[in-house]
């Protein structure tokens, strides 16, 4: 009968010592149909008698080739690397066959071991994101992936050594394969004494991986120039083959605020900044104008906008969403833009840095970085921790906090974005009957993310897309409607208690709280693990 | 609530700006957004009804599979009950109530 799952490995002679904890950590699985394919030597004080353990003499030229010659031994049904000396949770093995027969590639979480068995650094991984996995290797290990996808992909490429594993695991979810999630710690990496010598990235084949992984995925964007202050990230500039027009719709009462010391026209001056600031040429504005706003802000507008701009009367109560609606019934482009007139852009390319996810038939909306006029973080995605409200997450933060594992540096998939800044397709709006306007005030744009992510499409943040957005800053995210957020529960309350990209071994708040452990030996955990050195550990 | 006519006209002149719009005109576009709009509510109402079905079904999966469990307790239970080591448990609770009333009763 075939394994489940078929370990990896390639064992120097230095390695050892540290190789008998990993087969110890393995012979301590709950399941016991697993393999090990070990390309290299065993330990002398193994015994040759365990059947699980297959050995490949080798020579081969290079570790990957090693481990090619590894894989291609492997008879399991899943093939996943793992470094001698790391160690697997005693339920690795269970876990991941209970999931994998219909997926070609299941990760789980990970954390640090060192020799004295004291665990730190958990890396509390969120689902499946495969724009983040473009620009940052995180689903790391362990990542079990389908033996057959890896052979017909052709295995490890030894010409990117350094970042082959992230090559490998793009190579196959190109294929468009299911892709699971496994939130618990199942695997242990063990530094090697001094640091991290051994387990560097390689920048320049890191830089090859994505840009031929771009080129195969015809992903409208390229690498950026350099790497910049965060190694180990890569990050993506638009390059559009065509310049869609873009609906943004703009629902505003005029409204004036103090911002920074100045008496604002908010429509106006978001309107001022759109049009001096954006790099991309062809946009309409509508905007949904209330009858407070009084004919020298229309004049303004006009005067700012011209040709582009497109005035849809809104009068009676407000109702946010039924404005964006009828904002969207006017628009003549393809892509709406909903944005609050209480923005101002800061990034000049906001709009082609949102289009270049947005033009994904996979992708429903895209959402951008949104900072208070003091640079703290407004929205950077959108997380919910059960029924009692979803929020935003790390709401408050300084806007250049990297976020944990730098999540607000590469762009993630999130359940919801907010609908002050939000990039959709026509097609989709319409598709899911637009915002519900059963929620006037509150959680319109989330109900609408979940509407789109009902129907398959996923939720992305551009963090390149960053806006001010003067909301009050005072405000408390939870102070909304409760007759709107029951409304809410009563559509997606299961859905909103499991988010599947805000792991669940946080603590239940929206700024990536890892628990403190208890757990007697081990160390406290670390807020922010680093992903950038074990990217590229060898097998 | 209402969306003013005469800017939706204007609107849709500048998308068509080849015709002329007659009163006439005026009114089927207006009739037209109303049903766009319309149409747009119903489509939220279904997008929102299959997930509250969603939801319904969630849940009855979840007190199903309860109510299975339950009931493989209870014949667990019942198997013990008929056991002999059911006959103990019931002799041993007999004799601690006994006790228990001689302790009172002291």
């Amino acid at each position: 009968m075939t394994a489940p799952l078929s370990f990896i490995t390639v064992a120097g002679s230095s390695d050892t010592a540290r190789f008998g904890t990993t087969l110890a950590s393995l012979r301590a699985q709950s399941r016991s149909d697993w393999e090990l394919v070990v390309s290299g030597t065993l330990p002398p004080s193994e015994s040759p008698g365990d059947r699980r353990v297959v050995v490949v003499p080798g020579p081969a030229p290079t570790p990957l080739d090693a481990a090619n010659q590894a894989l291609a031994r492997a008879t399991g049904e899943h093939v996943a690397f793992v470094h001698p000396g790391d160690e697997l949770a005693p339920t690795t093995v269970a876990a991941i066959a209970a999931v994998a027969p219909g997926a070609d590639c299941v990760y789980s979480d990970e954390d640090e071991i060192d020799d004295a068995g004291a665990r730190s650094n958990p890396f509390l991984k969120p689902g499946w994101s495969p724009d983040r996995l473009r620009c940052q290797p995180y689903t790391g290990r362990v990542c079990a992936l389908r033996r057959a996808v890896v052979d017909a992909v052709g295995g490890l490429r030894p010409e990117v050594e350094g970042a082959h594993e992230h090559d490998l695991v793009l190579r196959v979810t190109e294929r468009g394969g299911a892709v699971v999630h496994l939130p618990e710690i199942l695997y242990h990496r063990r530094w090697p004494p001094g640091g991290v010598a051994g387990h560097h990235t390689d920048l320049a084949a890191g830089r090859r991986v994505i840009a031929e992984h771009l080129a195969r995925v015809r992903f409208p964007g390229v690498l950026a120039d350099g790497e910049g202050e965060h190694p180990g990230l890569h990050r993506l500039r638009p390059r559009l083959p065509s310049e869609p027009l873009v609906s943004v719709v703009i629902p505003t009462a005029g409204r004036s605020r103090l911002v920074r010391g100045t008496q604002l026209t908010l429509v106006a001056n978001c309107v001022e900044s759109l049009v001096k600031r954006s790099t991309y040429g062809n946009y309409e504005i509508v905007c949904v104008i209330g009858d407070e706003a009084g004919a020298a802000t229309r004049a303004r507008l006009h005067d700012l906008a011209g040709d582009r701009l497109r005035l849809v009367r809104y009068d009676g109560p407000f109702n946010f969403a039924r404005a964006i609606n009828l904002g969207a019934l006017h628009v003549r482009g393809d892509h709406l833009l909903l944005l609050n007139d209480d923005t101002q852009v800061i990034t000049r390319d906001w709009i082609e840095s949102m289009l270049m996810f947005a033009v994904d038939p996979g992708v429903g909306a895209v959402g951008a970085k949104l900072l208070f006029g003091d640079n703290r973080i407004q929205h950077a995605g959108i997380i919910a921790v059960g029924r009692g409200g979803p929020g935003h997450a790390c709401y408050g933060f300084p806007g250049d906090d990297p976020g944990y594992a730098d999540n607000f540096l590469v762009p993630s998939d999130y359940l919801a974005v907010t609908g002050a800044c939000l990039l959709t397709k026509r097609a989709c709006f319409e598709a899911v009957g637009g915002f519900a306007t059963t929620f006037p005030l509150n959680y319109n744009d989330i109900d609408y993310c979940l509407k789109l992510r009902h129907r398959g499409l996923r939720v992305v943040l551009s963090p390149e897309a960053t806006l001010f957005h003067f909301e009050w800053s005072s405000r408390l995210s939870g102070e909304v409607a409760g007759e709107e957020l029951e409304r809410l529960n009563e559509r997606w309350g299961s859905v909103l208690e499991r988010d599947p990209f805000y792991n669940c071994g946080f603590l239940p708040s929206t700024d990536f709280r890892p628990p403190v452990r208890t757990v007697a030996g081990a160390r406290r955990a670390e807020a922010s693990p680093s992903l950038r050195a074990p990217a590229a550990a060898l097998p | 609530m209402q969306d003013d006519p005469s800017e939706s006209v204007r609107a849709t002149r500048t998308t068509a700006p080849e015709t002329r719009a007659t009163p006439a005109d005026e009114t089927l576009i207006r009739e037209n957004l109303r049903l766009k709009e319309e149409l747009l509510n119903a489509r939220d109402t279904l997008v929102g009804q299959e997930a509250r079905l969603g939801e319904a079904l969630g849940e009855a999966r979840r007190l199903e599979a309860e109510l299975v469990r339950y009931q493989e307790r209870m014949q667990k239970l019942d198997r013990i009950e008929r056991s002999p080591l059911g006959w103990i448990l019931r002799t041993v609770t007999a004799l601690r109530a006994l006790a228990s009333r001689r302790r009172s009763s002291e």
